[in-house]
């Protein structure tokens, strides 16, 4: 049964906001955006408190970005322009138009002036769409759209690019490129038009990701981790296309602290395998033991990879994902 | 325990396929999760087990099986003999041959041993009934639990005669039906000496019939006939007639001896053939009262090698005619040999010793002490109410039972003076004119009379045959009952002391005396069970008024052969439904068991899913 609030007039009223806001409407009558969670109801996900302290966030990259369009964006690559970032010594083969003229006079040393580029950042969003997404209270997929709608919110805020993709077994529809707050809502119409079903095949999809994908940018790829095939290389192939990678686990709360009890036929919500199996204290002590190393073993590999990683619970609130954990993460700033 | 739906064991089947069920595991509660990579492997997974398990562990498996097994059971209806579900009816045979010693000590003790063997197998309220086959088979005891026959085992006789098998099933029978909800069982401890028992007359027993044999031999040689003769041409002399048979299967022996009172007269040692009987007569002194007949031989059956018989008394009956005329009566007694006539005239009459005295046309002031007829009694008599003459009338009725007119016709007889008498309350009309009665019969002041109505002089009475045997009738009827020389054993004898009696003494065969005070009434003596010679005393005081004597006996082939004639298949084929236990239905507390334990695996399993 739909809810009343996610009737199309709801969309409508939305839409409108959105109009508005990017018209020049002041910031304050953007009061909500919402996604549709998969049972079909919009969520009032982008409360108006939580879009003001988005819209003072900053999406950090940690590797170089290829020079595009220029965006609001801090880079971490210095370029030619006025903004003074520091100072290193000359080295045979540096641009002499560089070499700060006073500090040689003062210093009697070569130094070269550096300046902090200012680059916008494509910034995509893998959202893992796989049947096993489907799952939990709540659900994991939602939680991931409502993860996704905000990264994609806080990337259109800052002018970047964004482009998102929903993946199971391979790279589904994509969302194009978009940059502005004006975007916004058809990135959440497209997101709340994604549907689970099938199983992840990592490796294939991220290559069908970077196939067509020119630069590097920031990956968020939000999964569940479950995956037929090895889903490090698929990381691994996001990472040979110059991505800054950022790793967001996404777990039910019923996988991590399972409820179960008694004799049970588990089935693989993708594969259709069955294990039987008596569960019992000890044995749900020893896979929330088998979670934790999973989850260890994950975040080791990213740290290997020099790449961000989130372990997320989905009934976790999204101002305590991105103010805190993604702030100590240093993924935001 | 049996099982009264037995084809409801096949409901056990469900015991292998529960085990079945448990061994080829269910299939358990389906829960999707994202992955069971995590999963797989645990220590309590089933994975990689085989698809079938043992079962043995399990407590709530054992509990299904127990509870399935006692439903089935249930279904099969178990019965258990309980209460008094068993009635168990003896018979045991009295007849005499039961004294036969072939078996130890004799048959009717072997028989009561089987007896207390039976009763002894019963449960405390199983149900016995004790039938003894007499000539009067009658139920002598009845009870419950296994010492319920011990005094009536105890007390059992030998009957006096044969028993009546028949009788016996028939009362059988009946106590048999009268028990419906009993598993009962007729069982018949017999020598089988009878001669063919007509079982069909009696219809179905209600009951299991079985014969357990007791004894079987045929070793016997006894007296199976004693009788005497008046011999022809000679006065007061009696030829004696003796049978003796050889009822075994081979030639024997014997010795034969008689004695005419207590002197040997007679002694022979013969071969009797196998199966057959032999003759002898013999010549008995003059004035022999008694005859023994003793039979010595190896043989197994002693009741029948001794016999007495008596010879009957001469003398004559004593008969008074009192009348004017007495002519008529006189011709007609004439003609019989036993009677003692004598004749009185009416005026100088004086009561004497007659056994019968006939009063024609006079009625003494004094009446004798025998039976008295009065005939046409005048009127103002002291004794019969004459009221006056009837027309002449033409007798239309007569009692047809009665002995007086046995052969005796006398309806039509035509009375030109019948008188009218009565009304008598000691006499009963026994003959009728239209116009009322006028033959009476009863007895005054203690002895029979007869009372005719009309003078038989004036009717066409005594020209016809009716009368002289309408006389000898008479005489023999009114006559004092002479004492029976023989009667059979255990059969009545009835006697009428005399008026000078006080005291009536029987003296057994084996020297008991019974005493008996006479009351004027007729005595019925029943105490006949023993076989040989009573000697009955009329005593006044203890002056002797009359002794008698008879003979207790029962002699033929078929009493003395002891060999078993009777079919046991015969009789156990009487007995329907033929055998179908009654027993208790106990399935109520198998379903009971079986609730119980299912609950109680209910419980168990509901806790063990309990956090």
């Amino acid at each position: 049964m739909q809810d009343p609030e996610s009737s199309p007039s709801w969309s409508a009223r939305l839409r409108r906001m959105l109009s508005f806001r990017a018209r020049g409407v002041g910031r304050s009558s953007a009061r909500a955006y919402g996604v549709t969670d998969e049972s079909g109801t919009t969520a009032d996900v982008l409360g108006e408190s939580f879009i003001r302290r988005l819209e003072r966030l900053n999406l950090m990259t940690r590797g170089l970005v290829l020079q595009g369009l220029a965006g609001e964006h801090r880079s971490r690559r210095h370029a030619s322009s006025t903004e003074f970032a520091d100072f290193r010594k000359y080295v045979p083969g540096d641009d002499f138009r560089r070499i700060d003229w006073n500090a040689l006079a003062r210093l009697d040393a070569l130094f070269l002036k550096q300046t902090e580029a200012k680059e916008d950042v494509t910034v995509h969003l893998l959202l893992d769409c796989s049947q096993s997404m489907d799952w939990g209270k709540p659900s994991k997929l939602a939680f991931a759209r409502r993860l996704a709608a905000a990264l994609g919110f806080l990337a259109l805020a800052r002018f970047d690019a964004v482009t998102a993709a929903c993946f199971s077994d391979t790279l589904h529809d994509r969302f194009p490129v978009a940059r502005g707050r004006g975007q916004i809502f058809r990135l959440l119409s497209y997101l709340d038009q994604t549907r689970a079903g099938g199983m992840t095949r990592f490796r294939e999809a991220m290559e069908r990701c970077c196939t067509g994908t020119v630069g590097g940018g920031i990956a968020f790829v939000i999964s569940d981790l479950f995956s037929e095939d090895d889903w490090q290389d698929g990381i691994a192939r996001l990472l040979r296309e110059g991505m800054d990678v950022v790793v967001m686990q996404i777990l039910a709360p019923q996988e991590v602290h399972p409820e179960v009890d008694g004799e049970l036929e588990l089935l693989d919500s993708e594969t259709g395998d069955v294990v039987e199996i008596i569960v019992g204290n000890e044995a749900r002590r020893a896979y929330e033991q088998r979670v934790q190393e999973w989850c260890t073993s994950v975040a080791e590999f990213c740290q290997r990879s020099e790449i961000g990683y989130l372990c997320l619970e989905s009934d976790v609130p999204l101002e305590e994902v991105f103010l805190n954990r993604m702030r100590l993460r240093r993924i935001v700033r | 325990m049996t099982l009264l739906q037995p084809a409801a064991l096949g409901a056990l089947i469900v015991l292998p396929l529960i085990l079945l069920l448990y061994i080829l595991r269910p299939r358990h509660r389906r829960l999707i999760v994202p992955s069971v990579r995590l999963w797989r492997h645990l220590s309590s997974d089933l994975e990689g087990r085989p698809r079938w398990r043992l079962p043995l562990a399990s407590l709530l498996l054992f509990l299904q099986l127990i509870a399935a097994g006692a439903l089935a059971i249930a279904l099969a209806r178990p019965a258990l003999p309980g209460g008094i579900g068993q009635h168990l009816i003896l018979l045991v045979d009295t007849s005499p041959t039961m004294l036969a010693t072939d078996v130890s000590p004799n048959r009717l003790a072997a028989a009561v041993t089987q007896a207390r063997q039976l009763v002894s197998e019963l449960g405390p309220d199983d149900r016995v009934t004790l039938i003894k086959i007499a000539p009067v088979s009658s139920i002598i005891a009845t009870g419950a639990g296994p010492h319920a026959l011990d005094a009536a085992l105890d007390r059992l006789e030998v009957s006096p005669t044969r028993g009546d098998l028949l009788g016996a099933l028939a009362l059988a029978a009946q106590t048999a039906q009268n028990s419906p909800e009993t598993h009962n069982r007729v069982v018949i401890l017999s020598d089988g000496a009878f001669d063919s028992v007509p079982i069909a007359d009696i219809g179905t027993i209600s009951a299991d019939v079985s014969f357990q044999q007791i004894g079987g031999s045929d070793e016997n040689q006894g007296i199976t006939a004693l009788s005497v003769r008046p011999m022809i041409g000679s006065v007061n002399r009696y030829l004696g007639f003796i049978q003796v048979a050889n009822f075994a299967h081979h030639d024997a022996s014997v010795t034969i001896q008689a004695m005419a009172d207590g002197l040997p007269i007679f002694r022979r040692v013969m071969t009797i053939p196998a199966r057959q009987p032999v003759e002898l007569s013999l010549s008995l002194p003059q004035g022999t009262h008694l005859v023994r007949v003793q039979l010595s031989a190896q043989d197994r059956y002693a009741l029948d090698n001794q016999a007495d018989i008596l010879v009957p008394d001469p003398r004559p009956i004593p008969v008074t005619v009192v009348a004017e005329d007495p002519s008529l009566w006189q011709k007609a007694l004439k003609t019989l040999p036993s009677v003692d006539l004598r004749i009185q005239s009416p005026s100088s009459y004086r009561p004497d010793d007659a056994a019968v005295t006939i009063f024609n046309g006079f009625v003494p002031a004094r009446l004798p002490s025998g039976s008295i007829v009065l005939v046409a009694p005048p009127p103002g008599n002291p004794l019969i109410p004459v009221s006056g003459v009837l027309a002449p009338a033409t007798l239309v009725r007569a009692d047809e039972g009665n002995p007086l007119f046995d052969s005796a016709d006398v309806i039509g007889l035509i009375i030109q003076q019948p008188e009218r008498i009565g009304p008598l309350s000691w006499a009963r009309p026994i003959a009728e004119t239209a116009a009322g009665p006028v033959i009476f019969q009863g007895q005054l002041q203690g002895r029979q009379a007869v009372i005719i109505g009309f003078d038989p002089a004036g009717t066409d009475w005594p020209e016809r045959i009716a009368f002289p045997v309408f006389v000898a009738n008479l005489i023999q009827a009114l006559s004092p009952s002479a004492f029976p020389l023989q009667i059979e054993p255990g059969s009545v004898l009835d006697m009428v002391p005399s008026p000078e009696a006080k005291t009536i003494a029987f003296r057994l065969p084996n020297g008991k005396i019974d005493l008996f005070q006479n009351s004027g009434r007729p005595l019925r003596f029943t105490d006949t069970a023993q076989r040989g010679t009573y000697v009955v005393t009329e005593l006044n005081g203890q002056t002797t008024v009359e002794t008698h004597e008879f003979v207790v006996s029962k002699l033929g082939l078929a009493e003395s052969d002891i060999a078993p004639r009777l079919d046991p298949q015969v009789l156990a084929r009487a007995g329907s439904p033929p055998g179908r236990p009654v027993e208790h239905d106990v399935w109520p507390w198998f379903a009971g068991g079986a609730l119980a334990v299912l609950t109680l695996e209910w419980i168990i399993f509901f806790r063990r899913l309990a956090p």
